[in-house]
């Protein structure tokens, strides 16, 4: 007698979705793996140090999951802001006020990318105390430090989109900062030689005007919504996929040499 | 033998005293100690017509001490004590305007009682009432026999009521919410009837002299008060 | 237990403890999360809870109230009149008529169709007889067959309208039975209509639902970026009472709102409540919508008083609000401080200057005086409005020596040789003083009840109490005759006195000595060095603010422009050395009160020091809550017409001048009224001018005024306005009464012939002569009413007919009697009782008196 289980998985499709055996085999427990796309990231098979969190505190992942959590709290935030200078605030405080656990969302937001910025820079520390920074990793190295910078213009142009005083200030702070920039802010070395103005330089780009207003807000909405993470996202995967070409999640030192 | 009589004696006054109040009356009597202010004389001479009503010198209402050393126009009235919301009557309270004067010069009425004012002479009169609680009213009556009809609705001791057309012309009413008040005749006594037994504020209104009071316990047999104003 | 992990091999670590643990907690905060959400950060929807339940218990008690008020014995009438009736509904008569009536319907609807078939085919037999008749051969048969149709359709005609009958005389009898018992249903159903209404109202309201409510102002507020932009009110969320007349005695947030006769103005429904009582109105929970907890909102809700400071942002070009004296006085009160002297305000500009000019001390002052006035105004006079500038004896000093140096230099003579004053009597002039109206500005001796009746700390005029100490005879004179010789801004007024009753007056004032005990001065005013010091000692603190000052015509404003101090940020305020709260509320208290109260060592202030009240102090610091540019867009601000324009020129005029020290005007004034037993036998209430005089005369009056009124012992003054002034307080009045300035000839207003008569008839049974004068040139002190010859020349027409028509309305306690009580006149066989027409002939014949024929 087959079983109704059986017989389903016989069905074309049931086969079309899942395209490997049931059968609990090395090979169909590694086809799991990789046949799937979100799982492929990892390894079908890890070293047995891979399993000791303490050696890594798993921060790097953490991180990632604070990602995705920022992701998606900022997508259920985008139904209900509006990036311009009439509605920005105004909108912060219906999500604050009215929306169904607005405040829910908006403050997993926030506090996820403070955690955000402060597990990536635990991450940095442990890289380094642990030298996995060492060849052949050197080059993964670098494309942290970029995902670092990237963070922190993350959390800076999310910053500005509450549109509040602290918010305003923060960011002519900030982007005050660019003007001294060399070669390209109009004060800096060499600005106004190549033609950098106030009106005219990488200061003016930033902010879309001379000083903070609705032009800076929707850029740096955008930016902080599709630009930055759609950079960070790419820099993820080469990071990602480095980890794995390197040899792996790092682990103590056993003498071989992996290049 | 002389206990026997002084007893009769009490009994007697005791018994006369009982016949003479009726249950649940404050009686009383407005004495008047000291020298009566010299009376006063209203000129009538603004109005030829008033003038001529009045053969004889007419004493001002302010101050009317009787033949029997008691005042006369004094307001007497429960203050307090009563805690019951009481009917207003129908028939209206009558103010007359007569030989220039009002009559009566002292009255009193219930919160919301009509009170019916009537012009006797054949001259202008006008009545302008001077209340704080509730509206004035200032109005004409030219025409002997016209009557109007007003009323109070709140409770105000005392109300005055002038006539501009002619100046010595004054008169009050003590508008109280409940019917147990009294103004002393020209024996200087007053009986306030019906109350039911309890403890009361009376109090005694005068033009000049001002306000008394008295703690009264009315029982059965009624009560007592009186009051005593001094001259100066 | 380390060790324990230490020994075990990696891949065979157990972790699902934490992971239990940890999902645990993860699942137990998002159930919190949830719970949080839906109920706890939610008070609202208890809030409306707890209205639905208190509202309907108090309707059910209105229910059971209204229930016990119907006339039991008229209910059980009807009811039993009622069974009655439908008893009858099931006897046998009725039952046999409805039944009846049914058979006639059906056979109506018989007969009906037999009918309509007939006439079908009649129809059709037409159509076939008139073909045949067109085709050229009438049929015959055709012709007979519609003929019998016809008359089948006649007789069942006759049949239908039979049945019909019938019908209707059933149907009458039926109607006799239900309709009794209809009436009776309907009578009984209203005995207890209000009954039931209170209980489907309160049924209702266990149904509402929960819902947040919300008022939405479109294009409100302006945002920082100058964009418009919306406002959004919820506080009507909780506070569901507001318009609710059964919550008067609510608790908090369910009270109805207080005043309901401002809500019909100002209807939350489309203003919102933000705009007058502030907080955060999207907020949904008290914290923050109070701004208690949010602590940056910048505009935390008003709390009692306080909320007038929104009046004036939609209505800040009045002086006073009907209705709301707090907010009336708090203007009144800076109008008289003269604050606008030191510190620029919107809405304030272009006001005189509220001192006298310094620029002719010596004629009036000893420099002794001025220096001891320097030092401490209110060491000589109390109750002055000079605030103390803490002067030292050397500031002081220089300023000295600068006046009496400017003072020397001018032209200025008095009018009359010395000596002049002498031969007056002090006590004639105590008498003069008394009774001519100086006490409605001045104070002498212990007699407050004027300047109690005002209610400010300060007096708007000098108390004279001392005066002999500060003025000489010779000055006194000059000045009481006229005024503004010596300043000719000053506000005093002339009161017309004799030479004899000056004299009187200033006899009367030297007894006025002053025997305290005083600072001595012994400064030498001559020194150039002390004279420029003086200058720069003014230039510094700003005395040309309040006074006019020789050289110093064009200065600005020496203090900072508080049109928006209601947004200075606290932290933007110096606190000194003091513990006061750091608060914009407790700040200004403090300063207000005291105006060196944060000075220190390295910061010294230069405000002078008022002495207000605490009220004062509430009111203005309320007042400066209001002054913010941030108001709301012009449509939902007062519309500033001419008309609010005239009267907020009036209004500043009138208070500067003092008119409301004796006359009622609008919600305020006639504190001379204190000095009277009878108020109505004081300064008449002029709110009502503009309505009831001719602008012409009103105009050659303020010019130079004459007694009207017989039994007025106070002298209205001479005010010596300008044109320009005398137009300003013409046309306040006229807007106070919602006219226009028209240019009208009052001369040419001819009485109706045809009402004289009847007039001259009503006016003498009325006997208006026993009260008013009528004739002759001057007053008869003996009448009560003014000269009736003045009518004519001095009354609008239309005026005189409302005055008679109810006079205690246009002027509450006048002495004038009503003669048509409820408009319905005591004469009614004359003009057939009509009491408009009787007006108009008393007028008319009013209008003829004195005339020269």
């Amino acid at each position: 007698m087959i079983s109704p289980m059986e017989k389903l998985r016989k069905t074309e499709v049931y086969k079309s979705i899942f395209r490997h055996k049931y059968e609990d085999t090395p090979r169909n427990r590694a086809l799991q793996i990789v046949d799937n796309v979100f799982l492929h990231l990892h390894p079908v098979r890890v070293p047995r140090h891979a399993t000791n969190i303490g050696y890594t505190w798993g921060m790097g992942g953490i991180t990632f999951l604070l990602f995705l959590v920022l992701t998606l709290t900022g997508v259920i935030l985008m139904f209900y802001y509006r990036p311009t200078a009439q509605y920005a605030y105004e909108d912060m405080k219906y999500l604050m006020h009215d929306v169904p656990f607005g405040p829910l969302i908006r403050n997993m937001h926030r506090w996820g990318a403070h955690a955000m910025v402060i597990t990536v820079m635990l991450h940095m520390f442990r890289v380094f105390l642990t030298g996995s920074y060492k060849p052949p990793r050197q080059f993964n190295w670098v494309v942290g430090v970029v995902l670092l910078l990237l963070t922190f213009l993350l959390s800076f142009s999310g910053y500005l989109l509450p549109w509040d005083q602290l918010s305003i200030w923060a960011v002519t702070v900030g982007t005050n900062m660019a003007r001294a920039t060399p070669l390209l802010g109009h004060e800096g070395p060499f600005g106004p030689q190549l033609g950098m103005r106030p009106d005219a330089d990488v200061r003016f780009v930033l902010l879309g005007g001379t000083q903070v207003g609705p032009p800076t807000l929707l850029r740096f909405y955008v930016g902080h919504c599709i630009f930055l993470p759609l950079i960070a996202t790419i820099f993820m995967v080469v990071h990602f996929w480095r980890i794995r070409k390197d040899g792996g999640i790092s682990g103590p030192d056993t003498g071989k040499k992996n290049f | 033998m002389k206990i026997f009589n002084s007893a009769l004696m009490s009994f007697a006054v005791l018994s006369i005293s009982t016949v003479t109040m009726y249950a649940g009356d404050i009686a009383g009597k407005i004495s008047f100690d000291g020298k009566a202010p010299a009376v006063s004389q209203i000129k009538m001479n603004a109005d030829k017509q008033c003038l001529s009503m009045h053969p004889n010198p007419v004493n001002s209402e302010e101050v009317v001490v009787n033949g029997n050393g008691t005042l006369k126009n004094v307001f007497v009235y429960v203050k307090d004590g009563l805690n019951k919301k009481f009917d207003v009557p129908t028939t209206p309270v009558v103010l007359d305007q007569h030989g220039c004067q009002y009559t009566p010069h002292v009255f009193g009425v219930q919160a919301g009682q009509s009170i019916e004012i009537r012009n006797s002479d054949p001259l202008l009169h006008n009545i302008h009432a001077l209340p704080k609680n509730s509206p004035q009213f200032n109005n004409a009556q030219p025409l002997k026999g016209m009557k109007m009809t007003k009323k109070f609705d709140k409770p105000e001791i005392m109300v005055k009521f002038k006539c501009e057309v002619h100046n010595w012309m004054n008169c009050y009413a003590g508008v109280v919410d409940n019917p147990f008040y009294a103004v002393s005749d020209d024996k200087g006594t007053f009986t306030i009837k019906g109350l039911p037994a309890g403890t009361y504020t009376v109090e005694a209104w005068h033009e000049k002299y001002g306000t008394q009071q008295l703690k009264v316990t009315v029982s059965d047999k009624g009560a007592a008060a009186d009051f005593k104003y001094a001259g100066k | 237990m380390l060790q324990k992990r230490a020994e075990t091999p990696i891949e065979n670590r157990n972790y699902s403890k934490f992971y239990l643990i940890f999902s645990g907690l993860l699942f137990l905060s998002t159930l919190w999360a949830v719970v949080d959400e839906v109920a706890v950060r939610r008070p609202w929807k208890t809030y409306q809870g707890e209205y639905y339940s208190l509202s309907a218990e108090k309707i059910r008690e209105q229910y059971r109230e209204a229930m016990a008020a119907v006339d039991s014995s008229a209910a059980a009438e009807l009811s039993s009149q009622l069974a009655e009736a439908n008893q009858r509904l099931e006897s046998k008569e009725y039952k046999d008529a409805v039944k009846k009536a049914d058979d006639l319907q059906l056979a109506l609807a018989n007969a009906t169709r037999r009918w309509s078939f007939a006439r079908s085919n009649s129809d059709a037999a037409y159509y076939e007889y008139k073909t045949t008749v067109h085709e050229g051969h009438p049929s015959e048969n055709l012709k007979k067959k519609l003929d019998d149709l016809d008359n089948e359709i006649a007789g069942y005609a006759k049949e239908m309208a039979d049945i019909s009958t019938q019908l209707q005389f059933v149907n009458a009898i039926l109607g006799g039975y239900k309709n009794t018992a209809d009436s009776l249903d309907v009578a009984l159903k209203a005995l207890y209509a209000d009954a039931h209404k209170l209980k489907s109202k309160f049924e209702g309201i266990k149904k509402s639902s929960i819902d947040i409510r919300q008022v939405l102002l479109n294009d409100f507020d302006k945002s920082n970026f100058g964009e418009v932009k919306a406002r959004v009110d919820r506080c009507q969320t909780c506070h569901l009472g507001y318009s609710d007349k059964n919550m008067s005695d609510a608790p908090q947030p369910f009270t109805t709102h207080s005043n309901p006769e401002l809500l019909t103005i100002h209807n939350p429904e489309k203003f919102g409540c933000t705009p007058c009582h502030r907080g955060q109105g999207h907020a949904l929970t008290a914290g923050n919508a109070h701004g208690d907890t949010d602590h940056y909102w910048e505009t935390p809700v008003l709390r009692g008083k306080d909320v007038y400071a929104s009046c004036n942002t939609c209505h800040s070009m009045r002086q006073a609000l009907k209705g709301v004296p707090y907010f009336s006085k708090a203007k009144q009160t800076l109008l008289e401080s003269g604050c606008y002297g030191c510190h620029e305000i919107n809405g304030f500009t272009n006001l005189p200057k509220i001192g006298p000019q310094l620029n002719t001390l010596p004629a009036k002052v000893k420099p002794e005086w001025v220096y001891r006035w320097m030092r401490n105004p209110k060491e000589y006079n109390p109750r002055t409005r000079m605030p103390n500038f803490r002067l030292s004896e050397e500031e002081s000093e220089a300023i000295t020596a600068y006046l009496f140096s400017i003072g020397q230099e001018s032209s200025f003579k008095l009018d009359r040789p010395k000596g002049s004053y002498a031969g007056g009597s002090a006590s004639r002039g105590r008498e003069i003083f008394e009774l001519v109206g100086c006490k409605g500005c001045h104070v002498v001796g212990d007699d407050e009840r004027v300047r109690n009746a005002r209610a400010s700390s300060y007096d708007i005029a000098p108390e004279l109490t001392h005066a002999a100490g500060k003025l000489n005879p010779d000055w006194i004179i000059d000045w009481i005759k006229n005024p503004r010789h010596y300043n000719p801004t000053t506000k005093m007024p002339s009161l017309r006195l004799t030479d004899q009753e000056a004299r009187d007056i200033a006899a009367f004032v030297m007894t006025m000595r002053d025997d305290r005990p005083k600072e001595t001065f012994t400064g030498d005013i001559a020194s150039h060095e002390k004279i420029a010091r003086g200058a720069k000692v003014i230039r510094e603190y700003g005395c040309f603010g309040c006074h006019e000052i020789k050289g110093m015509e064009n200065e600005s404003k020496v203090s900072v422009n508080l049109s928006d101090f209601g947004r200075k940020k606290v932290e933007q305020m110096d606190f000194g050395d003091t513990k006061v709260h750091h608060t914009w509320y407790d700040w200004v208290g403090n300063k207000l009160k005291n105006s060196r109260v944060f000075q220190t060592e390295r910061i010294v202030q230069k405000m002078a020091v008022f002495a207000f009240s605490d009220e004062e102090v509430s009111q203005l610091r309320m007042l400066l809550m209001s002054f913010r540019v941030d108001n709301p867009q012009p449509k939902y601000q007062e519309l500033v017409t001419q008309r609010l324009t005239d009267i907020d020129a009036g209004q500043k005029l009138t208070i500067r001048y003092g008119c409301i020290n004796c006359h009622q005007l609008e919600e305020r004034g006639s504190y001379f009224g204190a000095l009277l037993d009878e108020p109505a036998k004081g300064p008449p209430m002029i709110t009502i001018e503009g309505a009831k005089v001719q602008e012409p005369w009103l105009q050659g009056f303020l010019k130079s005024p004459s007694p009207i009124r017989p039994w007025l012992k106070v002298r209205m003054p001479t005010f010596s306005l300008t044109e320009d002034e005398i137009n300003t307080v013409t046309k306040y009045f006229l807007g106070l009464s919602k006219m226009n300035l028209e240019l009208r000839d009052y001369a040419a207003f001819t009485p109706d012939p045809h009402l004289l008569p009847d007039g001259k008839k009503l006016f003498t049974e009325f006997q208006c002569i026993k009260c008013h004068q009528l004739g002759g040139a001057e007053i008869d002190p003996a009448s009560v009413g003014p000269n009736l010859e003045l009518a004519r020349g001095r009354l609008k027409p239309e005026w005189v007919v409302s005055w008679l028509k109810n006079p205690e309305a246009i002027q509450p306690g006048t002495m004038m009697p009503g003669y048509f009580p409820d408009g319905q006149s005591p004469m009614p066989d004359v003009m057939h009782g009509d009491a408009k027409l009787q007006m108009e002939a008393i007028r008319d014949h009013l209008f003829t008196l004195g005339k020269k024929k």
